[in-house]
């Protein structure tokens, strides 16, 4: 039998992932629609022995949509053929916000859907001494109402029983009889020309929606679409003033219609969040406030993340050192060890921090705090191009691009989401950490203090501010560049303080490591199967011939067995694939102080930087062992061919920490960037002028610092 | 010249009487922006540009160009 398919619709906020977590717990997965990039929930549970598969909806206002979001809503509801059309809606509302909230479900009633209406928060009303005639409310709607509190699970067992009321086939209970918005001649003349044209047996209201909305709708032929279009205007069919007049009407039948259904008073939690607002989004302690959380969090998340990582980093080593001795010596040992587990070690160990930092902004979001960012920044921002929501995507940034791009979404104006997903990368991540913590090293000693500062920790800070500042300035030019006559909104609904529920912060933590270990996974493995090979394979004997000339000559040096070791290990690369790659390259970045060893890093490190330490591990031939003090005294030994200046002198380090901090070197970005722009031409952008940003950067260091 | 929720001072209240702005008046109407609403401004963003409301029971941030297009009658 075919699974049922029920979907989860309701206004933001309404507490909807909540009755999601609860009616599937962990059976649930999180993937993108087909084609577009709006995320899709979906997990499966079983009522009265039916499997029963139901999608989590994106919040939506209502079926005339503002954004990205809201589009994919309505253009699911509207088409009988598309894989995410129920059978069944499970309308979840805020009954503390019911008039609001019931907009949509009469939309969804009307377009003949089985529908049952969740009354959501239930204690919270109770509490606020607030009631209900659900009996009355039933009437009106004409569809099953339940009362739930999704913090406690109550109501949940009649949630059930009500869709296993459905399973076992009594449809009619969840439709109403008549449209409660009763159409006009001109409404209905619409309907009729569009099921007409669509050659559909006509429903009401599913068709006038298609008559308001055909231009984007994209099931809809491009054939039929100017067929409709010139239909319309024949008739005469105001799109945006009957969008109005329908809004305003079934909001009067709402009213009318909860008169005598709902008492209300004041709330306390609005009087609360009301005056904990004149603190938190005060004109000078706002800010402060909101500087203050983000330096306690982000010192957090390294000290904490700490700990964990060094257990990740061991854990490797050593299962890497037991594969050595388990299996024999040969190619497949190296490619496990030097290219699949040192990879794998590569993108775990940022887990720790990743996980940190998603708990701190679920807690945020889950607690209303993170709308009120968006609406004290939004003014700032916008003099930058982007909107007060880009706050939170530059805010994860600061952890992984990849999720701050796909956050995005919930910006309705192009331009302003395209910006913040052109500048996100610039924001220091936490991959380019590994990077900065080594070449710090090189140029400043651990100690050394500059009055209660340590040095370190300064130069450490002004990168982060130099990336800040550098995605602003780089809004600010696209802000220029790019042209743009559609409007942009705040509008903004700023949710009760709550407490968060710790299951969806736990639930909403996983799915974010899940995504990133395994997509950034498949690429970092996939990256370093491929540098083992190239730094382990040269043209014809090459690799060979360079060793024997090394060995002979060592040999010849009286060298001692370990240097000899080291010695034909870096005669073998330079005579790798990647060491002619290297010395290929090295003209180019001559002038920004590097040389050909540096120049394989640069390469490897394109497609994620934190490859970086591990690349340097290889070519200085430390073996396995990829410990960040270790490549730092290594490199710190290195002297400049044919010279005796140290390699990495703060010239060089410098440049190479400028350029660290602007290339966009992750490839996942790049594709998460194509994916959420859906074309080629922005990401070749975006890493065109970071990689030139990084080059004149790095360019302009160490022209004044050598 | 109307007066619209541009026009408010924090603490004041007002009710909704019409919209200006045409393209966004379906935006408004979805936030809870209907006509005879009562709307309370609370305070300002703290950089200006925005502006903290209080309905009947939700509260709402809106820029002031969308401000501009809601006109009022004060209480």
């Amino acid at each position: 039998m075919k699974p049922m398919r029920v979907a989860l619709i309701g206004n933001p906020n309404a507490g909807k992932s909540s009755i999601f977590n609860l009616l599937t717990g962990l059976r649930q997965k999180t993937a993108n629609f087909p084609g577009v990039t709006v995320e899709k929930k979906t997990g499966t549970f079983s009522v009265s022995g039916q499997e029963i598969k139901i999608t989590d909806l994106p919040g939506t206002y209502s079926l005339f949509p503002n954004s990205k979001d809201e589009k994919l809503v309505c253009s699911v509801l509207c088409n009988p053929h598309n894989d995410t059309y129920p059978d069944l809606v499970v309308y979840v509302t805020d009954v503390n916000q019911l008039e609001r909230h019931l907009l949509l479900a009469t939309q969804i009633i009307d377009l003949g859907i089985p529908t049952i209406v969740v009354l959501n928060m239930m204690d919270v009303f109770a509490e606020n001494g607030h009631r209900l005639d659900s009996h009355a409310l039933h009437q009106f709607l004409g569809v099953p109402v339940i009362g739930m509190n999704a913090r406690n699970g109550d109501g949940l067992v009649n949630l059930k029983q009500e869709i296993g009321n459905f399973v076992s086939g009594d449809v009619q209970r969840f439709l109403r009889t008549q449209q409660i918005y009763p159409f006009s001649e001109l409404e209905t003349q619409a309907a009729i020309q569009t099921a007409g044209l669509l050659k559909e047996e006509i429903n009401n209201y599913r068709h006038k929606l298609i008559a308001h909305h055909h231009e984007w709708m994209d099931f809809i032929e491009a054939k039929s679409r100017s067929l409709l279009h010139e239909n319309m205007a024949q008739l005469g069919f105001e799109n945006i003033r009957l969008q109005i007049q329908e809004t305003m009407r079934r909001f009067a039948f709402i009213q009318e219609a909860l008169k005598g259904v709902m008492e209300t008073n004041d709330s306390r939690e609005q009087k609360f969040s009301v005056s904990l607002d004149g603190l938190l989004t005060h004109r000078v302690a706002g800010p402060l406030i909101f500087f203050g959380l983000m330096f306690v969090i982000f010192q957090s998340i390294f000290w904490l993340a700490e700990y964990p990582m060094s257990w990740i980093e061991s854990a490797f080593s050593y299962l890497g050192s037991q594969t050595r001795q388990w299996l024999p010596a040969s190619w497949v040992t190296d490619l496990l060890v030097d290219g699949l587990l040192a990879g794998l070690s590569g993108v775990l160990v940022f887990a720790p921090q990743i996980v940190i930092l998603f708990f701190f902004l679920a807690l945020l979001e889950e607690s209303g705090y993170m709308s009120r960012v968006v609406y004290m920044f939004d003014h700032v921002m916008q003099k930058f191009g982007l909107n007060g929501r880009s706050m939170v995507s530059l805010i994860s940034s600061g952890a992984c691009a990849i999720p701050a791009i796909m956050s995005t979404r919930t910006i309705g104006s192009w331009k302003e989401r395209l910006i913040t997903i052109m500048v996100a990368p610039l924001i220091p991540c936490s991959a380019r950490i590994p990077v900065y913590t080594v070449l710090i090293a090189l140029m400043v000693p651990a100690h050394l203090q500059h009055g209660p500062f340590n040095v370190q920790g300064l130069v450490f800070m002004a990168l982060y501010i130099m990336g800040i500042v550098a995605s602003l300035l780089v809004a600010l030019l696209l802000k220029w560049m790019i042209k743009s006559d559609e409007r942009s909104y705040l509008m903004l609904e700023l949710p009760s303080y709550k407490k968060p529920i710790w299951s969806n912060v736990a639930l909403e933590v996983w799915d974010k490591l899940l995504a990133f270990v395994t997509n950034a996974g498949k690429v970092i493995v996939f990256i370093s199967l491929g540098l083992w090979f190239l730094a382990s394979y040269g043209p014809g004997q090459n690799i060979e011939k360079a060793a024997a000339q090394e060995e002979s000559k060592s040999t010849y040096n009286n060298i001692s067995e370990d240097q000899k070791a080291v010695n034909i290990q870096s005669a073998k690369l330079e005579a790798s694939y990647a060491g002619i790659l290297g010395k290929w390259m090295e003209p180019a970045i001559e002038p920004l102080g590097f040389d050909w060893k540096i120049g394989i890093a640069l390469i490897t490190s394109f497609a994620a930087r934190e490859v970086f330490v591990g690349t340097m591990a290889t070519i200085y031939s430390i073996g396995g062992d990829a410990e960040e003090s270790s490549v730092r005294d290594r490199m710190a030994a290195e002297l400049r061919q044919g010279t005796n200046q140290p390699m990495y002198g703060t010239a060089t380090s410098m440049s190479l920490l400028v350029f660290y901090a602007f290339a966009l070197q992750c490839m996942s970005t790049l594709a998460v960037t194509k994916k959420e722009t859906n074309s080629w031409k922005w990401p070749a952008i975006q890493f065109v002028l970071m990689t030139g940003l990084a080059y004149l950067g790095s360019w302009l260091t160490f022209l004044f610092l050598s | 010249m109307k007066t619209t929720i541009l026009d408010l001072k924090v603490g004041q209240n007002a009710l909704i009487r019409q919209f200006a702005d045409f393209d966004a008046t379906c935006k408004l109407l979805t936030m809870g922006l209907l006509p005879n609403a009562r709307v309370e401004l609370v305070r300002k963003a703290p950089f200006g540009g925005a502006l903290y409301i209080k309905m009947q029971n939700h509260l709402i941030a809106m820029r002031e160009n969308e401000a501009a297009s809601v006109e009022i009658e004060l209480l």
